[in-house]
């Protein structure tokens, strides 16, 4: 009996995890480890996929030499229309104004962001164009209940958000606590380390 | 005079303990935060059944309207582009959400997989909490997760509301009875980021070379613990510790899956350390 518990319990687990294979089992727990089976490949699969992509050539960082040759001069989100305004640099030409799935020079535009679009090359090799803040060449149009308005170029800085006071005092806040956190830190460690308590080292190194 | 010495000690000490616990402490996790990292999963598994995440965003502050902006794990936009709204007409009002009320379960560019949003309460500042809860159910109404009583492996963690700029670490992962862990990494700025992540067994030794992911920006890199080392003779169990290259700032921040033939699951934010950690900014906003 025990030995035959046993047995079960060995095999189960393991080989069902590692084999793909439903051995006997009573019914519940059956279901449950047909479920964990799916579960499992589903995650892995889902986990390779995602691993694939961040190895393969689309690393945009590979390719920002390739970047330098397009400039996004402006984006613009109006509901569920996403455009963006692009300049060749070798070009004498005008920018030219991409929707999603729309193509410049063999590269694809496939996502618009408020301060940044992603492009894709024939082989899948993507680059991430950011808007030019500050420097006079970039912009954001911005439409509002069809009505378009042109946003001249913003400073760099947080200012571009427009935030509200709160939320610059928040910030602040935040950046006073972490400091006064760090200095708390600091001045326990030496409390603690001029207190000379036997037996304890001052202090124990960073791992 | 002993006793009365012994007595004022007593004093001081419970007043400064007093102080430590009472007094305004900033919290090692900040997580009810006015700008968050979320989780994202929706992966068809079969018979009607999806591993799924519910999002239960909760106005703990006051009433605040919660934009939530989705990406999948090709740093790619996903859902509405200015994403979806979710006001709150009071104080502890809290909202029920789902991939399929966030768009993002029929958008193209996540048929299915992993992904995480950003949630975000830019007019007022005011922080909220977010419950996030994954598991397997065929009930895919908001709250069908916890509602449903078919639902299995289910696991709930909180958004995250803080990244690490160097150190973080998986406390504990196991592959003993045939479980299976994952770790999921997000980088939820827009600067590439670059983690170096260790492996040890359970008594602290290193299992072979550290293994080095670029985090792209809005990136999200899901790896199986240890498989991921591509050790010959992993460890049942463990743990996993990971390093950025920059000594301060803004860095990544990540969850932990780890799922048992039991039907258990385990869905954990991963330990940050408290030293290298920075609030996410308004200004990182997508």
């Amino acid at each position: 009996m025990t030995r035959e518990r046993s047995f079960v319990r060995m095999a189960t687990g393991p080989v069902i995890a590692l084999l793909g294979l439903l051995v006997g089992a009573p019914a519940g727990s059956a279901a449950d480890q047909g479920i964990f089976l799916d579960l499992t490949h589903a995650l892995q699969n889902a986990t390779e996929m995602s691993t694939r992509r961040s190895l393969s050539p689309t690393n945009p960082e590979v390719l920002t030499r390739k970047s330098t040759d397009f400039m996004l001069l402006g984006v613009v989100i109006a509901g569920e229309t996403r455009l963006a305004l692009v300049q060749l640099t070798s070009s004498a030409g005008g920018p030219e104004l991409l929707s999603i799935g729309g193509s410049l020079e063999g590269y694809r535009l496939i996502d618009v962001e408020e301060n940044q679009v992603t492009l894709e090359g024939q082989r899948g090799e993507r680059m991430i164009l950011r808007r030019q803040i500050g420097g006079g060449a970039g912009g954001e149009i911005a439409l509002s209940g069809g009505t378009g308005r042109v946003e001249t170029p913003q400073s760099t800085g947080p200012s571009e958000f427009d935030r509200p006071e709160s939320i610059r005092a928040k910030e602040d806040r935040s950046l006073r606590r972490a400091e006064r956190d760090a200095q708390q830190k600091v001045r326990d460690l030496a409390q603690r380390a001029a207190s000379g308590q036997p037996g304890q080292p001052p202090s124990e190194p960073e791992q | 005079m002993n006793v009365s010495r012994s007595f004022k000690v007593a004093i001081v000490g419970m007043l400064l303990l007093g102080l430590v616990v009472l007094g305004p402490s900033s919290a090692s996790a900040g997580n009810m935060w006015f700008q968050q990292a979320l989780f994202l999963a929706h992966i068809p598994l079969g018979g009607g059944l999806f591993f799924t995440t519910n999002y239960v965003f909760a106005a703990n502050e006051g009433a605040a309207s919660i934009n939530v902006k989705c990406f999948n794990d090709s740093f790619q936009r996903i859902g509405p582009i200015s994403g979806v709204n979710i006001a709150f007409n009071a104080t502890g009002q809290v909202a029920n959400h789902t991939p399929t009320t966030l768009g993002v379960a029929s958008d193209p560019l996540f048929a299915s997989g992993f992904g995480w949003c950003w949630a975000s309460v830019i007019q007022s500042g005011l922080d909220f909490n977010t419950q996030i809860n994954v598991g397997v159910t065929s009930d895919l109404t908001p709250g069908g997760i916890l509602n449903s009583s078919s639902s299995i492996f289910v696991g709930v963690n909180a958004g995250l509301g803080e990244t690490s700029a160097n150190v973080s670490g998986v406390p504990f992962f196991t592959t003993s009875g045939g479980a299976a862990a994952f770790l999921i990494l997000v980088n939820a700025l827009t600067t590439t980021r670059t983690l170096t992540l260790s492996l040890f067994d359970a008594n602290g030794n290193a299992q072979g070379p550290p293994l080095v992911r670029s985090l792209n920006g809005r990136a999200l890199l899901a790896l199986q613990i240890p498989n991921a080392f591509g050790v010959l003779t992993p460890p049942t169990s463990g743990s996993v510790r990971i390093t950025m290259n920059a000594p301060n700032g803004q860095g990544y921040l990540g969850y932990f899956l780890q799922v048992y033939p039991n039907g258990r699951m385990l869905f954990t934010a991963l330990g940050l350390d408290g030293d290298d950690t920075a609030q996410l900014p308004l200004a990182g906003a997508p």
